[in-house]
């Protein structure tokens, strides 16, 4: 427990390298939300890197469930109705906000973008405010 | 996101040295400087939910591979979410 700083560096690091073989070969910002979204109205040859890309993020889970499936134990045990209105939020500000951890968190700030570093400070602040809240009334743990 | 930030600060610099990608003819970077009330807002929408379901879109994803529910149920809610943006910015158009 008291080394996982330690792996969240080094799962930070690999991120950052996966986002740089994007951006080299595909010369694209690895921004989740987006890739996602534009699977959802596809145009002629923008859906496959999408879909093989989304694909990997799967895969890399199912790689990850049979070296160390304890990565996957901390899944929170929320209600049903605070997952779907928590998902419903992600979806819609991810979009109205134009990106989310990765292409603002990661890519956007790498390339010190004001408008990632004001979104991710802003999501961060909401994120610790909305745990503030929701902790006082009970919804999350 | 730290470690994965002081990666890329480093190789985004290196990479766009080239002048276009490996696999492409131009780079595809997002180049808008505007902060408007659609990037804070929605990123204050993202942020509750985020800390409200304990997953953004990228681990969401990955998480499936638990086959547990919840990871299924909260990637098909963040879908219907992205959808209703679209629906709703049909009317309001904050990001044209």
């Amino acid at each position: 427990m008291q080394m996982d700083w330690i792996y969240a560096l080094v799962g930070g690091a690999i991120i950052g390298l996966a986002v740089t073989i994007m951006l080299l070969f595909n010369g694209r910002v690895t921004g989740i939300s987006g890739i996602v979204n534009g699977m959802l109205k596809p145009t002629a040859g923008d859906f496959l890197w999408r879909f093989t890309f989304v694909l990997g993020l799967f895969i890399g889970g199912l790689i990850l469930k049979v070296i160390r499936p304890e990565a996957f134990s901390g899944s929170l045990n929320n209600s049903t109705a605070t997952v779907v209105i928590a998902g419903l939020l992600v979806g819609f500000g991810t979009i109205m906000g134009s990106g989310c951890t990765s292409g603002h968190g990661v890519c956007g700030i790498s390339r010190l973008s004001v408008r990632s570093i004001v979104s991710t400070m802003t999501f961060i602040a909401a994120g610790v405010l909305a745990v503030v809240i929701f902790r006082k009334l009970g919804v999350i743990a | 996101m730290v470690g994965a930030i002081i990666v890329h600060f480093i190789t985004f610099r290196i990479v766009k040295k080239r002048h276009h990608p490996v696999l492409d003819e131009k780079w595809h970077v997002p180049t808008k400087t505007e902060i408007t009330p659609a990037l804070v807002s929605g990123s204050f929408i993202f942020g509750f939910g985020w800390a409200l379901g304990g997953m953004c879109p990228g681990p969401a994803i990955t998480n499936l591979a638990s086959f547990d529910i919840t990871p299924i149920i909260f990637v098909v809610s963040m879908l219907v979410g992205m959808y209703l943006f679209r629906f709703v910015d049909g009317f309001l158009k904050l990001n044209k």
